[in-house]
């Protein structure tokens, strides 16, 4: 398996078929077949005879694509900056969820959003601006507690995210509470679910998205070496310190734009990297870009299965990666335990 | 050339070091000895850069270690830690690949000259039979010649040893200091000399092994020279402590320090 496929080519198939799976689900079904002749007439520029009053190319062209967009970013930029983070504190636990990152992102956004910027074009910049400001002071906050001399030991990098998350958590909660008007979309929102529709929040998402993962592509090599620990990167030639701070701004960026978007959604950057991990190794060369390319995947597939599980009702996708994650999160835990993995 | 003058140096406001001097060049192999805590490793720390002197200077090939940048010291100077905590998932190759950091770009692509180097180095140090398994399946012996494969990459005129062989088996340890000598002074006239520093516990290895000998207590070098002269029971039997003798083997002329164990 390992050799003969590649894992790139792999990951970019599951990728394209949860996108069209993506689109195909939710309230209103969508055929293969009417998917299809939708997109065949819109690229031909006549009526489709499926589709006469372009009710499926509506739905199609301003709902679904732009949502599976969104989705993909989210999921690639959750599970990009988790394979970071596990990299940087060089433990497998860490998850932008986890370790705090994502309620720190989640309530710079909310401040953000009870400033009633939400909805204009201010909003689209102050939002994941303000959410990264409060995600790279809760990892900091994190790191700080955490630290033990050089190293972070896991279970300190467990605690202090719980506890940075209860406590960025409540304060949301505080904040949502008092701003009445925004209150029930902000908790939809925060459960991770993307209270935005249309193309505007994948837009705006886009930049920061880019920016930070092209940062966390760049840092594979430099990851790798820093796997060894600070002193032998140091001696191997890595500037241990900028790698350090680049790679905490790129992936902390990647995790705020997420949040900002589609509020708080765990443990894809546990379980994807984890299983790339497992099947293709720990080259973060490969880790980091393959992480992207499965979290896009596994985001597009939980939020398909969120849209169609209780349907006509959608419930928030993050209910359903907690579902998946939390038990795999034990499963890991035992495992790293139990074989020295790490 | 290396040259360590004067240097005064430890963690925050203890001194460890307090004026150590030392020089070391290509073709020869010195051994570090002291007690525990007499600063061998802080020593070898400060040399690679790690440690910030609080005085004195520390030059290699005419360059001072403390204005180079992390990458033109890692293509003078390479160190073999012990192993310990490597990262279970990266295979052997992968880890012997890591040494050819400083000369690769931020993307860490390797060229077929490097791929050619750590083949070279893999044979040097037989480790070529288990470059496809992971770090995390290999015994102590076989990780520690892997940190020695991934310094060979590294090709730096300097190499420093911290304790390679503390955690090994008795033959890994032999073999593993046959390869170290065989740096210092290599058999084949293609490959390059290096000058090797090394702190061993293993007073005989030191004995059997180093062309010169450095004996390192409560921060200063109190003793240095060839083995023979450095390596004498009664300085060493109080530094240490304990009472040691001499034996020589009748039949090889070896000889091997013995501790005189008190019941």
């Amino acid at each position: 398996m390992k050799k003969r496929l590649n894992p790139f080519l792999l990951c970019t198939l599951l990728l394209v078929a949860s996108a069209i799976l993506s689109i195909m689900v939710g309230s209103s079904k969508m055929s293969p077949r009417t998917l299809a002749d939708v997109v065949i007439s819109s690229i031909r520029g006549t009526t489709s005879s499926t589709d006469p009053n372009g009710v499926f190319s509506t739905i199609l062209y301003s709902l679904r694509i732009p949502h599976m967009f969104l989705m993909l970013l989210v999921g690639a930029a959750l599970s990009g900056s988790g394979a970071a983070y596990q990299g940087l504190f060089r433990n497998p636990l860490a998850d932008p969820y986890l370790i705090g990152v994502a309620s720190g992102a989640g309530l710079g956004a909310v401040i953000a959003m009870t400033i009633h910027w939400s909805y204009t074009t201010l909003g689209l910049i102050a939002i994941p601006l303000s959410a990264f400001l409060g995600a790279v002071l809760a990892v900091g906050v994190v790191s700080l507690i955490a630290r033990v001399g050089h190293t972070i030991p896991t279970t300190n990098l467990i605690l202090a995210g719980v506890v940075v998350s209860s406590f960025c958590t409540a304060l949301s909660s505080l904040l949502m509470i008092n701003a009445s008007g925004d209150l029930r979309r902000s908790l939809v929102w925060l459960l991770g679910g993307s209270n935005q529709s249309g193309w505007a929040p994948v837009l705006a998402m886009l930049p920061y998205a880019l920016i930070g993962m092209g940062f966390l592509l760049a840092m594979g090599h430099p990851l790798n070496v820093m796997q060894f620990g600070d002193e032998q990167a140091s001696q191997l030639g890595i500037r241990v310190t900028r790698v350090r701070w680049l790679t905490i701004i790129a992936a902390t960026l990647t995790t705020a734009a997420a949040v900002a978007f589609a509020g708080i959604i765990g443990f894809v950057g546990l379980i994807v990297p984890h299983i790339i991990r497992l099947v293709w190794g720990g080259d973060y060369r490969k880790l980091i870009p393959l992480s992207l390319l499965g979290g896009a995947s596994l985001l597009l597939l939980t939020d398909a299965a969120a849209r169609s599980a209780f349907a006509p009702q959608e419930i928030p996708v993050g209910i359903i990666t907690a579902l998946l994650g939390a038990p795999f999160f034990l499963w890991i835990l035992r495992r790293s335990k139990s074989q020295n993995y790490w | 050339m290396l040259k360590v003058e004067q240097i005064y140096t430890g963690y925050d406001k203890r001194i460890v070091l307090h004026g150590v001097s030392l020089e070391l060049e290509p073709g020869e192999l010195v051994a570090l000895i002291g007690p525990n805590g007499s600063g061998k490793s802080t020593l070898l720390r400060s040399i690679s850069g790690l440690l910030p002197l609080q005085q004195g200077r520390i030059e290699v090939d005419g360059d001072e270690v403390s204005q180079l940048n992390e990458s033109q010291r890692a293509r003078k100077i390479a160190v073999v830690p012990q192993a310990r905590n490597l990262p279970p998932a990266f295979s052997a190759r992968e880890v012997v690949a890591i040494g050819r950091t400083p000369y690769l770009n931020w993307l860490g692509q390797l060229s077929a000259n490097d791929e050619t180097l750590i083949d070279q180095a893999m044979r040097q140090t037989d480790t070529l039979d288990y470059a496809g398994r992971p770090v995390g399946e290999l015994s102590g012996g076989e990780q520690q010649r892997l940190l020695l494969a991934r310094a060979l990459v590294q090709q730096t005129p300097y190499l420093l040893l911290d304790e390679p062989t503390t955690h090994l088996d008795l033959q890994f340890q032999i073999g593993l200091m046959a390869h170290i000598h065989e740096l210092a002074h290599p058999a084949d006239p293609g490959l390059s000399t290096r000058a090797v520093l090394i702190a061993v516990h293993d007073l005989n290895l030191a004995l059997e092994y180093a062309d010169r000998v450095v004996l390192l207590v409560e921060g200063k070098i109190i003793h240095l020279g060839t083995p023979a002269e450095v390596l004498q029971p009664e300085l060493l039997s109080q530094v240490y402590g304990v009472p040691l003798t001499l034996l020589r083997d009748p039949n090889n002329g070896q000889t091997a320090l013995m501790p005189k164990l008190t019941h």
